[in-house]
């Protein structure tokens, strides 16, 4: 039936294929992107709201498995899913306009409006982009690596 | 839903022009609400003059009042959004005996959207008025933004040609044909949404919404007017579409119209089936090229019904309301399933 309307319309329907997306190296996210998510981000209330489209998880946090106690250590699917969300928000052709990197940077900064910036009367997360964490962030966007293994601190790999 | 609004105000202009009058003053109040927390109030003035015999003017200004907190707002963290919408519209056009001839263009403004559009339109009767044929062409220049984003510009360009043949098959019918084809050009997708992709962890991933920059529309229309009774007439259409973005429709709706001095009175019913674009999923088995979370993408089937009543005082003035409900059943749409509204209308028209 489609094939059908397809050559009616006279005109091919577009082929679907693979997103490419940046190979963002994972030690440095699980080393230093974790601990800013979890300091910024993933809040019951914020990111870790089963509403929004970038939900990150985090010990004493929002929990992937709602059973979890609140203080144990992230388990890898959770960070494993953690990297997996921060990866879908940022722009392979335009990385230092992610989503990741605009919404939690202040307007006046040259961010982009972020409902964070109003829940809680302070602002947005990073007032500045030279913010050691935001930085941090950023660096990762742009290709930053680190070494195999590397953890962040208090975790318990 | 705003082009419904749109339509519904345009055809109370046309139907309420009457004859042997220099000028028509429309004005219109429409409400939509739906069980998507979104609320919109139209408002729309409309005149239309003939400086000459064969020169008609025409122009009309419509604000749309959009308050929503819908499933789209809500997963791309944001709050409930109100904004007003503007759109103004000039027209002239040639009137003679057998020929007609349009020009008209449309700015609509609204926060995060600018548009400008131009239309032209001919039309030509033959066989002692009892065959019509037309054509039209249109084309919008839209500028995209998104809102309290000042980097982000995106464009999106649109044509459409139509041609539409009218005959007068009896003395009580009247059957029309029209062809539509549309091509856009630019920017499609909506920089608010997100779409779902599946993850192992079984929380799904929001990636930005990414659709084809091209899309071409074809669609056909058949409308049958049959006049019933002393003061009746049954108004029937079919629509069916396809696109290249693998979309395909079909419309099919009908209108009792009876004429009871001084008021008309009407009941109509439209239902409407489509099958999903190509690139459509719920939520897509890995990250792909193109990826949406837009609805009106997904199979989907509605069912407009509603009535609508006009008073008319001779030719100086006419009052008219209706109300229309809907029900929308989006069964691949996961977040909201069914979609339920009302739409109401009042108009006065008035005649100079």
């Amino acid at each position: 039936m489609r094939w059908l309307l397809v050559l009616l319309c006279a005109c091919q329907v577009p082929t679907n294929g693979p997103l490419e997306q940046l190979a963002l190296d994972r030690p440095f996210f699980d080393c230093r992107v974790q601990p800013v998510l979890t300091k910024y981000c993933s809040a019951l209330a914020c990111h870790g709201h089963d509403q929004r489209f970038f939900r990150v998880f985090a010990r004493n946090r929002a929990r992937l498995d709602a059973n979890e106690t609140r203080n144990a250590f992230m388990t890898s699917d959770e960070r494993d899913h953690n990297y997996a969300a921060a990866v879908a928000v940022v722009d392979a052709d335009d990385p230092e306009h992610s989503s990741l990197l605009m919404k939690p940077l202040d307007e006046a900064a040259g961010g982009r409006f972020h409902v964070g910036a109003t829940m809680f009367g302070r602002g947005d997360v990073f007032a500045a982009a030279d913010d050691p964490d935001y930085q941090l962030l950023a660096n990762w966007v742009a290709g930053a690596t680190e070494q195999s293994g590397c953890m962040e601190p208090g975790s318990d790999l | 839903m705003r082009l419904q609004l749109i339509a519904l105000c345009a055809a109370a202009t046309a139907h309420a022009e009457p004859e042997g009058e220099t000028a028509t003053i429309v004005v219109r109040e429409s409400g939509y609400v739906d069980n998507d927390h979104t609320a919109i109030s139209t408002s729309a003035i409309a005149v239309r003059g003939k400086p000459t015999e064969e020169l008609v003017v025409s122009a009309h200004y419509l604000a749309d009042a959009v308050s929503s907190a819908s499933v789209d707002v809500v997963s791309a963290a944001t709050k409930r959004w109100s904004e007003l919408r503007s759109e103004a519209q000039g027209g002239l056009a040639y009137v003679g005996d057998a020929t007609t001839l349009s020009l008209d263009y449309i700015y609509s403004h609204e926060n995060d959207w600018d548009s400008h559009t131009v239309g032209i339109g001919a039309s030509r009767d033959f066989f002692h008025h009892n065959l019509t044929l037309g054509a039209g062409a249109s084309y919008v220049d839209n500028r995209v933004g998104r809102a309290n984003d000042e980097s982000f510009h995106e464009r999106l360009r649109t044509g459409a040609l139509s041609l539409r043949a009218v005959w007068v098959w009896t003395q009580n019918d009247i059957a029309q044909a029209e062809y539509d084809l549309g091509r856009a050009d630019g920017y499609q997708a909506s920089p608010y949404r997100y779409a779902y992709v599946a993850d192992p962890s079984g929380v799904p991933l929001g990636f930005p919404e990414m659709v084809p920059d091209a899309r071409t529309r074809h669609s056909l229309t058949l409308r049958w007017n049959h006049h019933v009774l002393a003061d009746a007439a049954l108004r029937s259409h079919v629509r069916g579409y396809v696109d290249d973005w693998g979309l395909a429709s079909i419309t099919a709706g009908s209108e009792f119209v009876v004429g009871v001095e001084p008021f008309e009175l009407a009941a109509n019913v439209r239902v409407y089936a489509q099958q999903h674009a190509a690139f459509y999923q719920d939520v897509y088995d890995m990250p792909r090229m193109y990826m949406t979370a837009d609805r009106e993408l997904s199979t989907f089937q509605d069912v407009f019904a509603g009535v609508r009543a006009r008073w008319q005082n001779g030719n100086a003035l006419s009052i008219d309301a209706s109300l229309t409900g809907f029900a929308f059943r989006f069964p691949e749409f996961a977040r909201l399933p069914s979609r339920l509204g009302l739409i109401a209308a009042l108009g006065l028209v008035w005649a100079i």
